[in-house]
């Protein structure tokens, strides 16, 4: 395939512990993913997928094994280029949106991009995910689509390489869920953007253009679907 | 503004209550600091600056008699820059209240611009006319109402005359106005500084052609202590009494140890307060970082880095140091100038200045951020162990331990429920229930010295006249008089009991330290005095050796047994050396005691007497005006209204520091509680789920507070007791012994203030509970 590899993951492991209790979250994944790619990873809670999620977002470090993106091998990154990765490179988007109660919605943007080097216009981005006109309403004043809503573009204006979502529909309604699906589908066409969701939800892998499958920390099945779902189609 | 930033102001709108409570401690604090330093620095300066343009004397050298022509060979002693004879007489004054017993100073002027010790004129004119003319000093003018142009009427050896008052006058050996140090407080109605002109004072009392003082002033740098010892030999055969240094110099001793103790409470008293600030701090943004795991987390996902993060929590603190240090400065700054006025009020300064430091005020925001960098450090130290995809993964639990008191079986069953629950809440986050306590405790401890301080005072009070000293009147002769002075008392008013008594001033020497001291000579088996020794056990008056009060034997460094040599100045009589029977509690002046009949053997000569105690429920005053010879009648009663006037001065700097414990009992028990609240946000609401009503969780954490306010106070007990041990070594001085005895009602008060500040404290927590959104705090996890 003449595609680009943006990511190469190379036989991580991870183990953590939890209170007492001793996880073995991740056992030698392999895989890359192509810039421009919609991947979902699917799984069961507790198959490791987060884990792997966090550590390609340098959010987390491997115990064993190498993550490169654009060559680069984040996993020999210190503190400080982590936290410059984090910065410039990764768009999160999390199950429970995770925005600062006490600034509305274009300051929780304007959080993220005046730190980093070269952001999108942040009006446009409000306008892509259709809450311009809400833009001065404090979280509490925001229904959980529109939370996350605010959660994506706050991942989108910074210009990532990479847009890592865990979970991103776990806390929502069916409807909502696929409204923000189809948000994430569009900014993946309209900016090229890669994107990466994590889910438990098998239908949601209809939409992707890959789906690796997880399960006790090791990735069982890759399946590419050469002509994904549009979102609005998949039902659960 | 950074968007950060924005977060940290909104942060604080919403915990505004919190922020002005611990900003109100550093105010408290920086506001103290600034006031008593600049007001310390002030007096210091002032006084200073007094006794340079009033050229303040050296040394002050008592003598029998010294003619006219000696004092210019004193200039020639190495050393002497200066020498100038003087006469200084007490003796009293008429009112036209018979009743009141009046003493004057007079002293002798030569009214030269360079004198020694010149005199600061503030009101009217030098003396134009020497034979009926004098000059008042202000105290004693504004106590007394004497005007200029009135006249004053002291009587000298018997004969009364009558002085025009021609100016009001201030003088730098009178700044603070106490008679002798045997005399608790300045009475300055009771005594007074007169200045008459050499003439009228050599003819009046005699003494034509010789002075009874010298001042000196020494050539600059040389040691003033080898001078004095130098002058005790050359004067000798002038019949020196004392030499007095600068230094032990009654006013400038006193006025020098009120700025050294400003200075010290200057320091102190902002530490405690900044300490709890910060304590308050640290343990506020640790919980707040705590709390703010997740979006820590988040923003560390965003890309913000440890040092922007930390530096962020940090600008929490540091807007407290800086808001509590400008409003700190400028209340400071307005308070020192009303010290400054209270100075001028207690001592006796005409040209008090007052400059704004800006050292003091630059200091006071350094120190203020120092401490709420620390703490901010303190605080925000967990933000760097905060892993952003570990933080987004809930906490484990903390694990559930049984308390101690759940293994005190038959205790634990019979306390009801809820209180089981108050108990394991309270024991369960451990740093808290210490942090409450400790706070508790400290609020206690600072409403208690206070009234403890007052009963001190109290104490000295007591202790010194009428169970040390038991007679109803102490009379003093102007000089000594044969014993059968006690025949003609006796006629002439109804006496129950007498005693003659001598008291002369010598110097009391061992090894290398000595003091210039009375040394009192009382009847066998006296009955006006109830010596004590450090053990507490009664002692009676040896008939030979000496008893030494505690203050004297401390300060020149004698033991029991040993022997002590007294210099004697009389001519004639030879220095004494004799063994030190017993040292006795005294709580007031140093003093020496010794059998009456010993001390006139050894020291003087037979049957004197320089005074009398009596006991009598006669009009001794009355009875005793016209008899010659006496110069003072000190009564009970007379100390006891001028104790009085003092303790209501004391009741506004007891009301003082009593709102600065309330400020910090207040601050620490809020700010906790409300921690405490939002902390415990999930418990509570999964509390109301369950069908708890507000009142009830309210009262849970009252109960809770409660068992820590009366936990609080019982530490605060020992630990109030604890610091007043410490006070009374730091603060007693060479002239009075504190002894303080807290007294039942001290401890009672002190405990019901602690109570109410802490009730004020829940009241106003109570608001955040009764608003609490439980199905929101369960439902939601916005961070």
């Amino acid at each position: 395939m003449g595609k680009e590899i943006l990511i190469s993951v190379k036989d991580i492991s991870k183990e953590y512990k939890m209170g007492e209790v001793k996880v073995k979250a991740l056992k030698n994944a392999t895989f890359d993913i192509f810039k421009g790619e919609f991947v979902v990873i699917l799984g069961p809670s507790g198959s490791g997928k987060s884990t792997l999620l966090n550590i390609i977002g340098g959010m987390d470090t491997p115990t064993k094994g190498k993550v490169f993106i654009n060559n680069n091998e984040i996993t020999a990154f210190d503190e400080k280029k982590l936290t410059l990765y984090r910065r410039n490179e990764i768009g999160f988007v999390f199950q429970f949106y995770n925005l600062m109660s006490n600034l509305t919605a274009i300051e929780n943007i304007e959080l993220a991009t005046e730190i980093c080097k070269d952001s999108l216009n942040i009006e446009n981005i409000l306008k892509d995910v259709g809450l311009y006109d809400r833009k001065g309403h404090f979280p509490s004043q925001m229904s959980g689509g529109e939370q996350q809503r605010v959660a994506i573009a706050r991942a989108v204006a910074k210009n990532p390489l990479l847009l890592l979502c865990d979970e991103p529909t776990g806390a929502l309604d069916y409807e909502t869920g696929v409204s923000i699906l189809s948000l994430l589908n569009n900014i993946n066409k309209k900016y090229n953007k890669t994107v990466v969701i994590i889910t438990h939800n098998s239908a949601i892998g209809n939409i992707a253009d890959r789906v690796l499958h997880m399960r006790s920390g090791e990735i069982i099945d890759t399946e590419i679907n050469e002509n994904p779902t549009d979102p609005e189609r998949i039902e659960w | 503004m950074k968007k950060l930033d924005l977060r940290l102001l909104r942060m604080i709108k919403n915990t505004k209550g919190q922020f002005i409570a611990i900003t109100i401690v550093v105010i408290v604090g920086l506001t103290i600091y600034t006031a008593v330093s600049m007001g310390a620095v002030n007096l210091d300066n002032t006084v200073k600056h007094y006794y340079k343009i009033t050229n303040f004397s050296d040394l002050y050298v008592q003598l029998v008699k010294i003619p006219d022509n000696a004092i210019e060979e004193i200039t020639k002693i190495e050393g002497v820059k200066k020498a100038e004879g003087r006469l200084v007489f007490d003796v009293p004054l008429k009112t036209n209240d018979d009743e009141e017993k009046v003493n004057v100073r007079i002293i002798s002027t030569k009214e030269k611009r360079d004198q020694i010790n010149s005199l600061y004129l503030e009101k009217g004119n030098f003396i134009k006319n020497p034979n009926n003319e004098a000059l008042v000093i202000n105290q004693f003018a504004s106590a007394r109402n004497i005007k200029i142009d009135e006249f004053i009427k002291p009587q000298i050896m018997g004969r009364n005359y009558k002085l025009k008052v021609n100016g009001i006058v201030g003088s730098p050996e009178y700044v603070y106005l106490m008679e002798d140090e045997q005399t608790l407080l300045p009475d300055p109605e009771g005594f007074g500084v007169i200045f008459v002109s050499e003439e009228f004072a050599k003819q009046s009392f005699g003494y034509k052609g010789s002075y009874n003082e010298v001042l000196i002033k020494a050539k600059k740098g040389y040691d003033i202590d080898k001078l004095k010892n130098k002058l005790e030999e050359e004067l000798e055969r002038y019949g020196v009494k004392r030499i007095i240094t600068k230094e032990n110099q009654l006013s400038n001793k006193m006025v020098s140890e009120e700025v050294k103790g400003a200075k010290q409470s200057s320091k102190a008293i902002p530490i405690v307060f900044l300490g709890v600030a910060a304590i308050i701090i640290a343990v506020m943004i640790s919980r707040m970082v705590k709390k703010d795991r997740t979006t820590i987390g988040v923003l560390k996902a965003l890309g913000y880095g440890n040092k922007s993060l930390i530096n962020h929590y940090m600008k929490y603190s540091l807007t407290i140091g800086l808001v509590g240090s400008v409003f700190g400065i400028i209340l400071g700054s307005i308070l020192s100038s009303y010290i400054a006025k209270m100075y001028i009020m207690f001592f006796n300064i005409p040209i008090l200045k007052i400059t704004f430091y800006y050292r003091y005020m630059i200091l006071a925001v350094v120190i203020s951020v120092i401490f709420c960098i620390i703490a901010g450090l303190w605080g925000t130290r967990r933000v760097l162990n905060i892993m952003p995809a570990e933080s987004m993964r809930p906490e484990p639990p903390k694990t559930g331990n049984r308390i101690l008191l759940d293994r005190f079986n038959v205790l634990w069953k019979k306390l009801s429920f809820s209180w089981k629950m108050v108990l394991r809440n309270i024991f369960r986050s451990k740093k808290r229930f210490i942090f409450i306590t400790l706070g508790i405790s400290l609020t206690f401890v600072v409403i208690f010295l206070p009234f403890s301080s007052q009963d001190s005072f109290n104490s000295i009070f007591v202790d010194h006249y009428g169970k040390f000293q038991r007679m109803d009147y102490n009379i003093n002769f102007s000089k000594p008089l044969n014993n059968k002075v006690i025949k003609d008392i006796k006629q002439v008013t109804n006496v129950k009991d007498i005693e003659g008594k001598i008291e002369y001033p010598f110097e009391v020497v061992y090894g290398h330290r000595d003091k210039v001291c009375n040394i009192i000579g009382l009847e066998n088996n006296t009955q006006f005095f109830n010596f004590k020794n450090l053990k507490d056990e009664n002692i009676k008056l040896p008939k030979k050796g000496i008893l030494l009060s505690e203050g004297l034997a401390k300060y020149i460094g004698v033991k029991k047994g040993e022997k002590v040599k007294i210099e004697n100045f009389i001519p004639g009589k030879d220095d004494l050396y004799v063994r030190v029977e017993g040292i006795i509690k005294q709580s007031l002046g140093l003093n020496g005691y010794m059998n009456i009949d010993f001390m006139r053997e050894k020291l003087l000569q037979k049957n004197l007497l320089t005074g009398v105690y009596l006991n009598s429920d006669g009009d001794i005053k009355k009875d005793l005006e016209d008899m010659k010879n006496i110069t003072s009648v000190q009564s009970l009663s007379d100390m006891r209204s001028v104790f009085n006037e003092f303790l209501d001065l004391m009741i506004y700097s007891i009301g003082v520091m009593l709102l600065f414990g309330g400020v910090l009992g207040f601050a620490i028990v809020y700010n906790s509680t409300i921690l405490g609240i939002s902390e415990r946000r999930l418990e509570f609401s999964s509390l109301r789920v369950m069908g708890f009503t507000k009142k009830e969780i309210f009262i849970m954490i009252l109960k809770e507070n409660i068992f820590m306010t009366i936990l609080g106070i019982l530490i605060g007990i020992p630990l109030g007791k604890y610091m007043i041990d410490y006070i009374e070594k730091v603060f007693s001085t060479e002239i009075y012994t504190l002894n303080i005895e807290s007294s039942f009602k001290t401890y009672i008060v002190s405990v019901m203030a602690t109570l109410i500040f802490v009730f004020l404290a829940q009241l106003a927590t109570m608001k955040k509970i009764y608003k609490l959104d439980f199905i929101e705090a369960l439902k939601n996890r916005i961070t």
